[in-house]
């Protein structure tokens, strides 16, 4: 990524949104940045990681979102600007942090970036964290497009740094992962000398210790702080308005929100009726742009995504100054005029303001409509979501399907984030029978442990992966072990943070950078922990389900370990190298004449087993095969057979 | 009939006796510790499926299992076809030591692997944790590892299947009643499939069994007792009670308040004796003195194979014989009855009103004939088969 | 339009495929072609289930003017869809398609779970055929993972497909043009073949 550090002020590049918030963060001066992976945010850290070296950066994958936080604030303490970089959830994980993060307040500019999904294309929640704002009275900043979230982002960190802040700035899935032509700005060479001066007058900004108390003075300077901002966003430059002087109805929209409604007016051409108040500074709120623009309107349309968190402010603004303003009728999420779950887009907007301004929306003729959806629904199977050929969570869920289903007392798994979460769906037996935030799966299992007095017999096991472990998972562990609990914890040790990309995380003896670094021990930490530990491959699937069946355990037994250990079928060590040529021996395979009933391509779906519909037999689709050679094993007549390939060291 | 109907008909319902036959065959079911559970729901749903073809919890047609009523050997409603009754014990004290009783069934097996009746043997093997599994024994020598009774159920007939698939074609199988009836009903059923699965089979050495233990219950049974690891079981005649030896005490545990650890399925079982073994073997409970009694075994001859086996068994002088005294056959068709009785009891009580009748195919010609013979209080010794 | 032969204003393009097919990078490929010539463009896209075998596409828009668009083009609004994958097409068609719509396919089906689980069945191609022909305007349908084997691997059918697609649409792009965008985002050594293979994709089509 080259263009990320080229100093060509005027040069125009192509960015991904995430990549132009990192650029934002170049051209402010950043200097180091902290970060966990998380779609839709990783790309920030990731890219900020290839060019540290040429701008002099220090970037991290951390342990976690609350500890990149806190890595990010240290920065800022001692003069460095600095950038902490999540999805949603982090801003949950790190919120304990940040709440006092906002009362002892940041030095050299610092920006948190959350970086939301609406519609939860890889998310296991919907969340909508912008009350985070409110509650812990912070500025916040929401990107609309990629061209103007570089801007937004160099103005946070100015504002930050101006105000002794920290800034919020909301992306989502539509920005960060959506690209677009960005203009480059100059890229600053700051000269950095990293002091944390603690010398001075407890309340002294400057000078004094980062502490949050004594609360009240401290909250009081927080309020003033919030005071200043709200003066200062009536000239923010991203506030912008769209349409004529005196529309009737004005549409309010932030975040992609902004596209979503500008591009609306202009399908129903409607600017005659319609006016865009595009908000970047959703709060604290620009008053008097508000006022000025809410004056003429009867009605004022909110169009935003996740909670109704602007309209509600809007409401509050409007009835605070109703004299001024009058009677307006709002329409937005809450009496729905949008809906309240799910992403929006363009049509959904035309289409809501299109009923509400009287007009008709009709992107495709009815006709071509229904003719589409007729052959799509008879002709196009879906896609179901599959593990990856090769992929050793397959391996590890049948193991630990079959081991439940034997042990027969009723038992699951209680399951955490990663790609294993596909096991909640046939791709990996339906095991998965509980699904929260990160390491919850083994909390969970930690508390279902603990029923046994009250007649509990279920087998309990928990599985995260090697990531998982280290962020969330390990407290749990603890508390586990600690405690007693009856818990069997499968550890899908991966080697990496497969799902989103493979960063690096602390059991890898490389960081974000590519540099070495200490490799924690997982099976060592759960030795010290106290927990009973046992390692397998999961390729060997007979071995790893007698150790399953062993460790499954009878109440009172406490805490056992398994660590399954194989590098992720995509990871570099593995991809293209594949262990085994394997091929279905059509002299052996009995076909539907073999009375397995398809066992191979119709319950251990693997994408690269298929089903040959016509010669009625399996085969081994060889573009795809990963080489794991584990389907071998799994045949009842021994048809799937497995050759040995050697490679060049 | 597929295996989701098998599994809510037979394992689900309590039927299951955990005798193997449908174990094995493909990867949908497997066995643990001593019970057969659905691994992976197999959507088959035709009638050529192993699995329930060859249950003998599933559509038992007593004609079929027994086959026509022979003219040689009479054959009663309570024991089957006898066509001899001894007393019989290993010649070789040492032999009978190691077996816990009388050391017939250890040298009857060691005979026929040693004369050819058999390539194979598959006998009950125990495996860690209390748990049995099948073993595939091929030298004489071997047997004598496998002596010794036990309370649990091993997957025996699985292993008949682990045979055949070995390529061994005369295997021989130590089983319990249930496991005689799968062996039987996979002969009766065995031209239905290409492969002829029934056509290995070339001996049955059947033992007495009432019931079985359930091993989850006594597990913890045996946690509450205190007696450490199990070492061995015993029934001693005559006490009602089960001895248990753990390597640190020994315990009695009276028969009274027994139930809920054995095995619920033991109590639709009807039969006692292996009746369809060639030889059926079982401790010597007469009202001879215990621990003389002890080392002797009551041994049912119940095929014409059976017949010559045990001929050349004493011609050899392996086998040590005697007479059975008297009363001891009446007492042991009193004691097989009530249990037919008692099943049959519990079938209708399991099944409620209507023709159904459990795993019995009511279809069968011969049932109410047998039915009638064995709850006629004293009924006819020329019953059904 | 703009010098290169934009047919609309803004000029909206869908490429779709299966997961690990090379989806996403056709689109980024396609879009850093037309950025260098002055063009606004935006690509919306969803990663996530991009490797595990999912449906996946990218929208493409472009613009002579620097203007507000959503990265998702609206309903019906396509100008063209390009398939690594057919039946995928026919998916895209439901949601964005139009009478107006014309169509770049390529013609090797990758087959869903359930269909290589023999649990459904995939259409044959006559079928989809006649589904897409009474979708579109125009359907072109090439073996594009045929000429990118012969070209040493299948991966290459994403640089072939946008060769195809540039012939058929009539942009004024070139291997010089792709030779540009290529050179800083791929490994040199696979620089030859995907040059090679937009080439081969371009000839194919016609150009």
């Amino acid at each position: 990524m080259k263009e990320l550090i080229e100093d060509c002020p005027g040069k125009r590049a192509l960015f991904l949104g995430n990549e132009a918030i990192a650029r934002g963060a170049l051209e402010a001066g950043l200097g180091v940045a902290a970060s966990y992976p998380g779609t839709p945010a990783s790309e920030i850290l990731e890219s900020l990681a290839l060019v540290a070296s040429e701008a002099n950066l220090y970037t991290e994958w951390s342990v976690n979102e609350k500890v990149a936080m806190e890595v990010a604030a240290a920065a800022s303490f001692a003069g460095i600007r600095s950038l902490a970089a999540m999805k949603q959830n982090g801003l949950h994980v790190g919120s304990d942090f940040l709440l006092h993060l906002a009362l002892s307040g940041v030095r050299a500019g610092m920006v948190l970036v959350f970086a939301e999904d609406p519609g939860a294309h890889s998310s296991v929640n919907e969340a909508d964290s912008r009350y985070f704002s409110k509650m812990l009275e912070l500025p916040l900043f929401e990107l609309s497009d990629v061209e103007s979230a570089k801007e937004v982002i160099k103005l946070a960190f100015e504002i930050s740094e101006a105000f002794k802040i920290p800034v919020l700035v909301r992306s989502v899935t539509r920005l960060s992962h959506a690209s677009g032509v960005v203009e480059l700005g100059p890229l600053p060479k700051p000269r950095r000398n990293a002091v944390f001066r603690h010398e001075g007058f407890i309340l002294d900004p400057d000078l004094g210790a980062m502490i949050s108390a004594p609360v009240p003075l401290k909250r009081m300077l927080l309020q003033e702080k919030l005071a200043g901002l709200k003066a200062r966003f009536e000239e923010f430059p991203l506030n912008r308005y769209f349409g004529p002087d005196k529309p009737e109805t004005l549409l309010v929209a932030s975040s992609v929100a902004v596209l979503y409604a500008f591009e609306a007016i202009e399908r129903l051409s409607a600017w005659d009726k319609a006016g865009l108040l595009a908000l970047t500074t959703t709060y604290p709120l620009p008053e008097g742009l508000l006022k000025a623009h809410l004056k003429a309107p009867g009605r004022v349309f909110i169009v935003e995504e996740g909670v109704s968190f602007l309209e509600q402010s809007l409401k509050a603004f409007v009835a605070e100054h109703h004299g001024e303003l009058g009677q307006k009728r709002f329409l937005g999420k809450d009496e729905g005029t949008l809906p309240g779950v799910g992403e929006l887009n363009v049509d959904v907007v035309a289409e809501a303001l299109a009923g509400a301004l009287g007009l008709s929306y009709e992107p495709v003729p009815k006709a071509y409509a229904s003719k589409a959806a007729e052959a799509t629904l008879m002709h196009a199977p879906q896609r179901e979501l599959a593990f990856c050929p090769g992929c050793p969570h397959r391996a590890s869920f049948f193991s630990v399907a079959k081991a439940l289903a034997l042990d027969g007392r009723g038992g699951f798994v209680c399951g955490d984030i990663g790609c294993y979460t596909l096991a909640m769906l046939p791709a990996g037996f339906q095991v998965i029978k509980t699904l929260h935030a990160m390491g919850s799966g083994t909390g969970l299992g930690s508390g279902f442990g603990k029923l046994g007095r009250f007649g509990f017999d279920q087998r309990t096991l928990s599985v995260m992966g090697d990531s998982t472990f280290f962020h969330t998972g390990l407290p749990a562990l603890i508390n586990a072990v600690h405690n007693r609990s009856d818990l069997l914890l499968v550890i899908l040790d991966n080697q990496g943070t497969a799902m989103t990309g493979f960063q690096p995380h602390p059991g890898l003896a490389f960081d974000a950078e590519g540099k070495g670094a200490m490799a924690v021990d997982i099976e060592g930490v759960c030795l010290a922990i106290g927990a009973k530990v046992f390692v397998a491959d999961p390729f060997e699937l007979q071995e790893t389900e007698r150790l399953l069946l062993g460790m499954m355990g009878e109440k009172g037994e406490g805490v056992r370990v398994l660590i399954l250990k194989q590098p992720c079928a995509l990871s570099p060590q593995r991809k293209g190298k594949g262990a085994y040529e394997v091929a279905v021996d059509e002299a052996v395979c009995l076909g539907e004449a073999c009375g397995c009933n398809r066992f191979c391509t119709r319950v251990f779906r693997c994408p690269a087993l298929f089903w040959d519909k016509n010669a009625k037999k399996a085969r081994v689709d060889d573009v795809l095969c990963a080489g794991c050679g584990v389907c071998a094993q799994i045949c009842p007549s021994g048809a799937i057979q497995k050759k040995e390939l050697v490679w060049a060291a | 009939m597929g295996q989701n109907s098998l599994k809510a008909n037979v394992w689900d319902a309590g039927l299951c006796t955990g005798c193997g036959a449908c174990v094995g065959l493909c990867p949908y079911q497997g066995f643990w510790e001593d019970d057969v559970r659905q691994v992976f729901s197999c959507s088959l749903s035709n009638d050529e499926g192993r699995c329930s073809a060859y249950c003998p919890r599933w559509n038992l047609r007593l004609s079929e299992i027994y086959g026509p009523p022979s003219n040689k050997g009479g054959s009663t409603p309570e024991l089957g076809r006898i066509r001899g009754y001894r007393l019989a014990r290993a010649s070789d004290p040492m032999l009978r030591a190691k077996a816990q009783h009388g050391g017939t069934l250890s040298v009857l097996l060691a005979m026929a692997l040693a004369q050819g009746f058999a390539d194979v043997a598959v006998v009950a093997g125990k495996k860690e944790s209390l748990a049995m599994t099948p073993a595939l024994v091929s030298s004489p020598k071997e047997v004598i590892s496998y002596a010794g009774s036990t309370l649990f159920v091993s997957p025996t007939v699985s292993g008949y299947h682990a045979a055949r698939k070995a390529g061994f074609k005369r295997i021989g199988v130590v089983a319990t009643p249930c496991q005689a009836q799968a062996l039987a009903k996979i002969r009766s059923v065995s031209e239905r499939f290409e492969d002829h699965p029934g056509d290995a089979l070339s001996i049955v050495l059947g033992v007495f069994c009432g019931w079985t233990l359930s091993l989850r219950p006594f597990k913890e049974r045996l946690k509450e007792l205190g007696v450490g690891r199990l070492v061995a079981m015993d029934i001693p005649a005559g006490k009602g009670t089960l001895e248990i030896l753990g390597d640190s005490g020994l315990a009695e545990l009276p028969f009274d308040g027994f139930e809920p650890m054995i095995r619920e399925a033991c109590a639709f079982c009807l039969d006692t004796t292996a009746e369809l073994a060639d030889i059926s073997v079982g401790s010597a409970r007469t009202n001879e003195p215990w621990e003389e009694m002890r080392t002797w075994n009551q041994v049912l001859i119940r095929s014409e194979r059976g017949e010559a086996f045990f001929s050349q068994a004493v011609e050899l002088g392996v086998l040590e014989v005697r007479e059975a005294p008297r009363g001891a056959l009446e007492a042991l068709k009193t004691a097989a009855r009530a249990k037919k009785q008692k099943a049959i009891r519990a079938l209708r009580q399991k099944t409620g009103p209507g023709p159904k009748l459990g795993y019995l195919d009511i279809q069968d010609p011969f049932l109410p004939k047998f039915l009638e013979a064995i709850e006629t209080e004293g009924g006819s010794h020329e019953g059904a088969h | 339009m703009g010098g290169i032969g934009l047919e609309k204003d803004p000029w909206n393009v869908i490429l779709t495929g299966v997961g690990g097919q090379g989806n996403v990078f056709a689109s980024r490929m396609l879009a850093k072609m037309l950025a260098a010539k002055g063009l606004w463009v935006t690509i919306g896209e969803t990663f996530g289930a991009t490797q595990r075998g999912g449906s996946v596409m990218s929208h493409v828009r472009v613009s002579v003017d620097r203007r507000l668009l959503s990265p998702q083009i609206p309903k019906g609004a396509a100008d063209w869809v390009v398939a690594l994958e057919p039946l995928e097409a026919l998916r895209v068609l439901e949601g964005f398609g139009s009478p107006e719509v014309r169509m770049v396919l390529n013609d090797r089906p990758v087959y869903p779970m359930g269909v290589i689980a023999g649990e459904m069945d995939y259409p044959t191609q006559e079928a989809l055929r006649a589904d897409l022909d009474a979708l579109s305007k125009e359907a072109f349908w090439l073996d594009l993972t045929g000429i990118a084997k012969a070209l040493g691997s299948p991966a290459l059918a994403s640089t072939a497909i946008l060769g195809a697609f540039v012939a058929k649409s009539g942009l004024s792009l070139t291997k010089e043009d792709a030779f540009l965008a290529l050179k800083d985002s791929i490994p040199e050594k696979k620089l030859a073949s995907n040059l090679e293979a937009f080439e081969a994709g371009r000839l194919a089509a016609g150009a």
